[in-house]
């Protein structure tokens, strides 16, 4: 006996929330046949994706279904249905792949229930707390966008995640 | 100020900005060009984050100590194992077709050392094909034999896709394999090695007091999502939708989030409990490892891995936990490892924190310093001793030319007070009136030396997660040693190896205990043989210092003594050793365990070298046992004492 193996398979708990949350949001691109399709397609690779713990089709197919989302919200411009869209997405595949990542290091047979949720409860707060916040800030212009702040929002956006986004080298 | 805080700086004053403007606080002007540049822009940072989120997830992997140490299979590589069997003969030469010249070599040892031809028959016999009875394969090594056998179907297939070459060399290795009286299996070997993944089974081999940081990275899992949300709003801008912005709001927040995190460095400590620190061999000893956050951080997220010893594997429950733990909050997990021979020092536990948003991860060691001592209680052999039926018995009695207590005849002299009634000659008394004493040879227990062979290079086994050859011989040395004992005679115990393993504690001295009997000497061996560094389970890193060894044993063992050299024959050294030892005045005999399996040509070739070797030892006069991984030790002994069928 050369000893047991820690599966490598995906954590059940994580897999299952993430499983959910994916279905949420093809649900949210309901309104477009384009959207329900790019969202269904992508679904279905992330789903596979989990199941075999494979991290690619699952970055593949979270990101289709994201883009279905979109797309749906591109067509319809129904903002609330869009924006949870996106967030279950985005928590489809932040906990999807914590379930894969948790798999290969430390094994299904191990005890993670807990930290399973704290991976759903933080992916769902994050998702949430900025979805709420970003409407605020859209809800005060009343008579719609201007250009100007379009560019500025933007160029915020793009210089903001060069700046945070490759975070974790301090502390 | 770091590179990166000045986007963010900026990033922050154009956010405020672009809030300032539909407020009113600020009043600009831009034109739809602006917009596409900074769309464009935006574009450009998606796909450099796409690019740096790619290989993020290749990067870590996390070994597996659950699992046993896997030793090397012997014959890795074609080429070696051919070379292997040209060092021992030092005949294989001409490197024009490397393999092929080489397998010629091989076969000319074969046929000149185990089949008994001379050098010139052996080349003639070769050459003109008669050697073996497969004409496939002595057209392999004989340009002047023709393959006329081969069907036409079978050149063509060869020559299309390579095969013939390949086919050849595994033919004619089994006919090598054939000649050489290695049992040969019906299916010919693969050519190609076998993949032998070897995963990583220690967490570490540094020792450690305390908590050590390994590593800390960055897991680069947002950026994918920064991407995405940048092109969302891009797209949702020139849109002009509501929607689609917003959303890709939503992932620059999070992607946003993973700069304000880093990996807690934690404060923990390890505590682990085993159910018996001394177990039999076989017993299931549980483990049961208790963490607890001794700092005065929330640990989101901890990953542990327990440094389950090499030589031990988990076989019942994980060795890993994942958790959270609040400030003062403990965490238990248990698990079950079979408890086999040796001293089990576990490695520290594989700590890796992230923070709540899995942006940053960082690797911890913490040091938990346990032991786990198997000592084995050896069973005698249910049959003699090896050697115990040749002329050089190993073991039983000593019969010297000194006159005294015995059974054999010396010699009569003439009566003393003393002596007793039993030695009278009585036959004289009645014949001539005259009291004289019967002498008789006088018999001291015999001496054996047990030497193990604990080179690195005799670290193999036929299955690389199976008992290797050392295992095996320090098994067989306890058994022979009970053996020698139980028949009253003074055993000894020595080993040439490398005296540390790495990670582990190293030995004061070489592994060294005169020969010598009863109960104290007895315990003496047993834990000797479990536990000294130089017989450790884990291999050594191979290094060779085994001639100064040799010449401490020479110096320290007694004259007359005799040895039992366990060794599996795997290198030419193995021989040196043996016959250094047998020309030193001490008899010899060797048990080797075989560490060959035939799945692979080089791992057949590997076989045939050790039967060479076997062959050159019994040719000057040293004995060997050929224990095959199936067989009991009585087996193999009572099979080289039926006249050396091997």
């Amino acid at each position: 006996m050369t000893g047991v193996d820690p599966t490598g398979k995906p954590t059940v708990l994580s897999a299952a929330v993430a499983g959910i949350a994916a279905l949420g949001a093809v649900v949210s691109a309901i309104g477009s046949s384009v959207g329900l399709l790019a969202g269904t397609v992508g679904a279905v690779v992330f789903a596979l994706g989990l199941l075999r713990g494979w991290a690619l089709p699952t970055d593949v197919g979270a990101g289709t279904l994201a883009l279905g989302v979109l797309a749906s919200g591109l067509e319809t411009g129904a903002v609330g249905t869009t924006v949870l869209g996106t967030v279950a997405a985005v928590v489809a595949w932040d906990v999807g792949l914590g379930a894969i990542e948790l798999g290969e290091s430390v094994g299904r047979d191990a005890t993670t229930f807990r930290l399973e949720g704290v991976y759903v409860v933080s992916s769902l707060l994050v998702g949430l707390g900025t979805a709420t916040f970003a409407a605020l800030v859209f809800a005060v212009p009343v008579g719609g966008i201007s250009t100007a702040t379009v560019a500025f929002l933007l160029l915020a956006a793009t210089l903001l995640t060069i700046g945070l986004g490759s975070g974790g080298e301090v502390g | 100020m770091t590179v990166r805080s000045i986007p963010f700086v900026l990033g922050v004053a154009a956010f405020a900005t672009a809030l300032a403007v539909p407020i009113g606080i600020v009043r600009l002007e831009l034109g739809e060009p602006a917009v596409i540049l900074v769309a464009v822009l935006a574009t450009l940072a998606a796909a450099s984050g796409i690019l740096a989120r790619r290989g993020a997830h290749a990067e870590t992997t996390t070994p597996s100590p659950e699992r046993r140490l896997r030793v090397a299979v012997p014959g890795r590589s074609l080429r070696s194992a051919v070379d292997a069997v040209g060092t021992d003969d030092g005949r294989v030469s001409g490197r024009r077709r490397p393999i092929a010249d080489g397998l010629r070599g091989v076969a000319t040892a074969v046929l000149t050392r185990i089949g008994g031809l001379s050098p010139e028959s052996a080349r003639r016999r070769i050459e003109d094909g008669s050697w073996t009875e497969d004409g496939r394969a002595a057209a392999f090594l004989s340009e002047s034999v023709a393959p006329l056998d081969r069907p036409l179907v079978e050149r063509l297939r060869g020559r299309l896709g390579g095969g013939s070459y390949r086919t050849g060399v595994r033919r004619t290795v089994v006919a090598i394999a054939a000649a050489a009286g290695c049992d040969v299996a019906d299916r010919l070997p693969r050519y190609d090695p076998e993949d032998e993944p070897a995963p990583e089974v220690r967490t570490s081999t540094d020792r450690v007091d305390g908590i050590e940081r390994r590593e800390r990275r960055s897991t680069g899992r947002w950026a994918g999502v920064g991407a995405l949300a940048l092109g969302a709003v891009g797209v949702g801008a020139l849109a002009e939708s509501a929607a689609v912005v917003l959303a890709g709001a939503v992932g620059v927040g999070y992607a946003g989030l993973a700069r304000t995190m880093a990996a807690p460095t934690p404060a923990l400590a390890v505590e682990r409990e085993v159910s018996e620190p001394e177990p039999e061999p076989g017993e299931e000893v549980e483990v049961c490892v208790r963490v607890t956050n001794e700092g005065d951080r929330l640990l989101p997220e901890l990953r542990i891995v327990d440094g389950v010893p090499a030589g031990l594997a988990v076989t019942d429950g994980a060795s890993r936990l994942g958790t959270a733990l609040r400030p003062g909050e403990s965490a238990t997990f248990a698990y079950a490892v079979r408890a086999r021979r040796g001293r089990h020092e576990f490695d520290p536990a594989l700590v890796t924190t992230r923070d709540l948003h899995r942006s940053a991860e960082a690797e911890f060691l913490v040091g938990a310093e346990t032991t786990v001592v198997v000592e084995p209680r050896p069973s005698p052999l249910g049959s003699s001793p090896p050697f115990g039926s040749t002329a050089a018995t190993l073991a039983g009695r000593l019969t010297t030319d000194d006159a005294g207590e015995g059974g054999q005849f010396h010699s009569v002299r003439e009566y003393r007070r003393s002596d007793p009634l039993n030695r009278i000659d009585w036959n004289r008394r009645a014949k001539t009136g005259e009291l004289a004493t019967l002498e008789f040879h006088e018999e001291r227990a015999a001496r054996v030396l047990v030497v193990v062979d604990a080179r690195e290079s005799a670290y193999r086994g036929p299955e690389p997660g199976e008992a290797h050859a050392v295992d095996r011989s320090v098994d067989a040395a306890g058994r022979i040693a009970e053996t020698v004992l139980e028949s009253g005679d003074a055993v000894g115990l020595a080993a040439i190896g490398p005296l540390a393993r790495p990670g582990g504690r190293s030995a004061d001295g070489v592994c060294w205990l005169a020969p010598g009997s009863g109960a104290d000497h007895r315990t003496r061996l047993r834990r000797l043989l479990a536990t000294h560094p130089q017989l450790s389970t884990v291999p050594p890193e191979p290094r060779g210092w085994w001639l100064g060894q040799l010449r401490t044993i020479d110096g320290r063992l007694p004259v007359g003594s005799r040895i039992v050299l366990l060794t599996p024959l795997a290198d030419r050294t193995a021989v040196t050793v043996a016959r250094r030892l047998d020309a030193r005045g001490h008899p010899v005999g060797v048990v080797s365990p075989d560490p060959t399996a035939d799945r692979t040509c080089a791992q057949q070739l590997t076989r045939v070298a050790r039967r060479l070797r076997t062959r050159e030892l019994r040719r000057a006069g040293i004995p060997v046992v050929d224990w095959h991984p199936a067989e009991s030790l009585e087996r193999a002994v009572a099979g080289a004492s039926d006249g050396g069928r091997r």
